[in-house]
């Protein structure tokens, strides 16, 4: 056995992430009140894609997301993106988009929507190098046509100081808060 | 029951009912005179419209400050339409009384669907004199703005949803308002350094017990520090424990003798001890706990 410090080290990580958890929990919350006539398409539901089995390779969210819907509107969505298990992120994130999909009502919506879109749209579908603040347009990204178009733009997530902060990112998708 | 979950001796499964954070929180709020926090809380309620309730009760006679007295009546129930968490009357002798419901959630949705709307039932509660009369003691009219929902989060939808159900939709629009648990808490913490004992203490024992909780607004990621003092202790708390006996204090050097919780396919499939990413070395740990370009 050996001696190391490591683990205080790790410690001292993990400590950090769970505060970040709680206050990304906050914020999501508190976003629900920038759409005031918009619903949560997965109620309090924001994370998948966890395993509860010994064999796993993680046990921790790589990312939580939340998105609204209004009859009529392109869905808007939120997703804090914490760490790929797959890939690589130099840091957190926190994406912010709308996305047009192509027939979707309050019936549909929940099946319809993948709740990793904007996930996707960063890891996969956007150009590379990722532009921190950049707003991106894609157009029919998925290659199935599910999605007609969307828009979003990504920035590090200690960035954000306040729920503003979201607003702002928002308006800049051309996205005005209800609020 | 403040007191036992900041100390840590309760069980977690006790933090999710709603019912024990209503009673704890208004437990202590029910002996806040009418001048004190109420005036400021209440302003903190909107309508969907933007309305605040205290202008809803201005609007029926009723100014919050000049009351002398709270009666807070702890779910009262409604034979017809159900049970909501609080029923508040704020009275004097030259005044209507002012009487109004609050449901407060943690998490869950409110209960009911179309015509059967937990809000609306409230409300139609609040129409019936004799209910109220049992209930509060006033034989007299009272000014009845409306119904308060008190959540964790901006459930404007569920708002809506009621208005769009309610028998009297304008009627809905103008009697229903929100409020969040983090409201209470800002103001809680915000008024109690002014205020005179025992108001004080017991703001400042809100404000910690819904802190304790979590339930505040965003206000911006904190940068915990992470330098290099190997000195301090680690702490590990058992939550399976129901009666918190102390934090157990495993010795570090013990830690690598527990069973592997950490997978690495690197090793095809077999532990053979953990893995130790040089800290200094990988920019995106820098980046994310020592708050990197800040």
């Amino acid at each position: 056995m050996k001696t190391t410090d490591y683990g205080k080290k790790v410690g001292q990580a993990l400590k950090a992430v769970a505060k970040m958890h709680s206050q990304v929990s906050q914020l999501l919350s508190d976003c629900d009140g920038l759409f005031l006539d918009y619903q949560s398409v997965f109620g309090n539901t924001v994370t998948g894609g966890l395993t509860y089995h010994v064999k796993a390779r993680f046990w921790m969210a790589e990312g939580v997301f939340r998105y609204w819907f209004k009859e009529g509107q392109p869905l808007l969505g939120i997703t804090a993106m914490f760490h790929p298990w797959e890939g690589d992120l130099e840091q957190p994130l926190l994406v912010v988009g709308y996305i047009d999909y192509s027939d979707i009502t309050s019936q549909n919506v929940k099946e319809r929507c993948d709740g990793w879109s904007l996930w996707y749209a960063v890891m996969d579908w956007s150009p590379k190098p990722l532009g921190h603040g950049e707003v991106i347009e894609l157009s029919e990204p998925d290659g199935m046509g599910a999605i007609q178009s969307m828009k979003l733009i990504a920035v590090p997530l200690f960035q954000i100081e306040s729920l503003d902060d979201v607003t702002s990112l928002f308006k800049r998708l051309g996205v005005e808060s209800t609020e | 029951m403040i007191e036992a979950e900041l100390r840590g001796k309760t069980s977690s499964e006790l933090q999710n009912v709603e019912d024990l954070l209503t009673s704890a929180v208004f437990g202590l709020l029910q002996y806040m005179p009418p001048k004190v926090f109420w005036p400021v809380i209440l302003t903190r309620a909107e309508s969907c419209k933007g309305k605040p309730f205290v202008e809803r009760c201005k609007e029926l006679g009723a100014h919050i400050p000049s009351y002398e007295k709270v009666d807070v009546h702890f779910w009262p129930v409604h034979q017809e339409f159900g049970e909501p968490d609080l029923l508040l009357v704020f009275s004097n002798s030259n005044q209507l009384p002012l009487c109004f419901i609050i449901e407060a959630k943690l998490g869950a949705a409110k209960s009911g669907r179309e015509q059967q709307d937990q809000l609306n039932r409230y409300l139609a509660a609040l129409r019936d004199s004799e209910w109220l009369s049992r209930i509060t003691g006033f034989r007299r009219p009272m000014a009845l703005p409306g119904l308060i929902y008190l959540t964790t989060s901006a459930a404007w939808s569920e708002l809506h949803d009621s208005i769009e159900h309610a028998p009297e939709h304008l009627v809905a629009e103008s009697t229903l308002f929100l409020l969040q648990w983090q409201d209470i808490l800002e103001i809680a913490r915000k008024i109690f350094p002014h205020e005179d004992e025992p108001q004080r203490k017991m703001l400042r024992k809100i404000a910690a017990f819904l802190e304790h909780r979590d339930l505040e607004y965003f206000h911006g990621f904190t940068h915990l520090s992470l330098d290099d003092d190997t000195t301090k202790e680690v702490h590990f708390y058992n939550p399976k424990k129901v009666v918190f006996s102390g934090f157990t204090e495993i010795p570090l050097e013990t830690i690598s003798l527990v069973e592997v919780d950490f997978y690495t396919s690197k090793r095809k499939g077999t532990f053979q001890g953990f893995t130790i990413e040089p800290f200094e070395q990988v920019t995106a740990i820098d980046t994310v706990f020592y708050g990197g370009d800040q």
